[in-house]
């Protein structure tokens, strides 16, 4: 059952797409060069950029994974908010990495790395920066399909229709407006974001009482609810992920650090940073609030084993016409905004260094131009063959960590040894990519194959990603120092 | 219970009044970077 109705609630949808596709139209009359289309001409300034960056980091299933955190941890489950938050602060503060990479005015970070480590790195890091960046995106249209599914009552039947729908209408904007339109979308899109979430969550606090939502958390959860240093399923391994993950995708996840470099200095790149660190906050402790109505609402065993339902459910079946409508453009203007900026994201990765021993960086703006619209449109087609072939095992998102880990390990210990270790080389360089890529993958098919399934679970994604930072950082000091030994030698 | 308490309403505070200023000088910024970037290309042309 849900609230669903389609004239009040179709014509607010209806009414929001139109507009936010009009715009994004619109502005592809200015773009002109590459770097129009891929940094927007690096013209952003600050509270553009903090819109654009909010927008993007909260899709549809991000907010379906965090609210999967309140479900099963209750508050513990925004520990990972308060890590990404305290990451950006840190990293916009001191300007860590980004500052060298923004002055550096390359459009992405294996483009920097050419200059320290040779062209053989720069080539494999986009590789792994694409292979990571899409599995994770990959999985992002079935929950927004999962979500609208649910929440707006359609029959399950229509589900892939409804994941190509939203893939189209993102896709039309993106390639023919490049970066340009995805920030003036991005902005419309924060708002209507912003609206319907503080709506839906006053929403359900007032519904069922802040008093009643805890006592809820508490005697579902007990005190791990609470503090995830007691929670049984949370645990130190599982917070010092956590915090790698934060550090690491606030300095080298393409889609947040492209907001730097497109942004018109060094400074504003950084303030960006510092204005959008507490927006983490609101990107966990939202959802987990939503999480938590569910648990109050359904009780902890009907959603034991798929708990990413749970909050869509809840919202199907609490929220009345009219705010229906309003939260689902919210939802779906969050997640055309991240869809977009990661299409984006990833095809200026392919073109910008993957493609970079074809074009040489000799080939003109309007071709360069064609080329990342069929690089957006292809990645598309991806996106949709993935998100309806990959079964999604365990926490979903534990499953972005881990996919998220196959590029951030490395990417995150090169480009702190391109910046600041004058030692560093590219045997070094390569070893790292090696180790970051070999781990996280190997897992994810020990996981999916049924007699290593029993082995995957024992070692658990924490322990692993854990050790993959590691292990990527003493790959990275290792491989240097041999090839500084053997020239010395 | 009473820091998270403390922390939600200070996240969804925090939250609104972020919506309000960037809704409003958000607005202003693309503006600017759509003169900017029309000024650029002027400036090609001439």
């Amino acid at each position: 059952m849900t609230n669903f109705n389609w004239w009040v609630d179709g014509s607010i949808i209806l009414l929001y797409v139109v507009g936010a596709v009009t715009a994004g139209l619109y502005v592809r009359r200015y773009v002109k060069k590459v770097d129009d289309f891929l940094v927007a001409g690096r013209n952003v300034d600050l509270y553009l950029g903090i819109a654009s960056l909010s927008a993007t980091e909260f899709g549809i299933a991000t907010c379906m994974a965090n609210a999967e955190l309140g479900y099963k941890y209750g508050f513990a489950g925004i520990t990972p908010g308060i890590a990404l938050a305290l990451a950006m602060f840190v990293v916009g503060s001191t300007g860590f990495c980004i500052k060298p990479l923004r002055q550096q005015k390359v459009i992405t970070i294996p483009e920097l790395f050419q200059a320290k480590f040779g062209t053989k790195v720069r080539w494999a890091s986009g590789v792994v920066i694409v292979l990571g960046g899409l599995l994770n995106m990959g999985v992002f249209l079935r929950q927004a399909g999962d979500f609208l599914v649910i929440v707006g009552g359609f029959d399950l039947r229509y589900l892939e229709l409804i994941m190509t729908v939203i893939l189209v209408g993102i896709a039309v904007y993106t390639i023919l407006g490049g970066m340009l339109s995805v920030l003036v979308t991005d902005y419309i899109q924060f708002v209507v974001m912003s609206i319907g979430l503080l709506a839906v969550v006053g929403l359900i606090i007032w519904s069922f009482g802040w008093e009643t939502l805890n006592e809820t958390a508490y005697t579902e959860l007990g005190a791990g609810a609470y503090n995830p240093l007691v929670n049984g399923d949370y645990g130190i391994d599982r917070i010092l992920l956590d915090l790698l993950v934060a550090f690491a995708a606030v300095l080298t996840w393409q889609t947040m650090i492209s907001r730097v470099l497109s942004a018109k200095d060094a400074l504003t790149g950084q303030k960006i940073y510092r204005g959008t660190s507490p927006f983490f906050l609101v990107r966990f402790t939202i959802p987990a609030v939503l999480g938590i109505g569910a648990l109050h609402f359904f009780g902890a065993d009907l959603f034991a084993e798929n708990g990413v339902l749970a909050m869509p459910n809840l919202l199907s079946q609490l929220v009345p016409v009219g705010l229906l409508g309003i939260l689902i453009a919210a939802m779906l203007a969050a997640d055309m905004s991240t869809n977009s900026s990661y299409m984006i994201a990833w095809s200026s990765v392919i073109y910008n260094d993957i493609m970079r021993p074809i074009h040489k960086g000799l080939w003109s703006d309007q071709k360069g131009i064609l080329w990342n619209r069929v690089l957006i449109a292809v990645i598309g087609v991806f996106l949709l063959l993935y998100g309806l072939w990959y079964p999604l095992k365990g926490d979903l998102w534990v499953y972005m960590q881990v996919t998220g880990t196959i590029y951030l390990a490395s990417m995150s210990v090169i480009l702190i040894a391109a910046c600041y270790w004058k030692q560093a080389n590219n045997w070094g360089a390569i070893a790292a990519i090696t180790t970051g890529c070999v781990m996280p993958i190997s897992f994810l098919i020990l996981q999916q194959a049924p007699a290593t399934q029993d082995m995957a679970q024992q070692l658990g994604p924490y322990k692993l990603g854990v050790s993959t930072y590691a292990c990527t950082a003493i790959a990275m000091v290792m491989g240097s120092m041999l090839k500084n030994k053997l020239k010395r030698t | 219970m009473i820091f998270w308490t403390v922390f939600v309403i200070m996240v969804l505070l925090w939250y609104a009044i972020l919506t309000v200023v960037v809704g409003y000088r958000g607005g202003k910024d693309i503006r600017n970077m759509i003169r900017h970037l029309e000024q650029q290309h002027d400036e090609k042309q001439v």
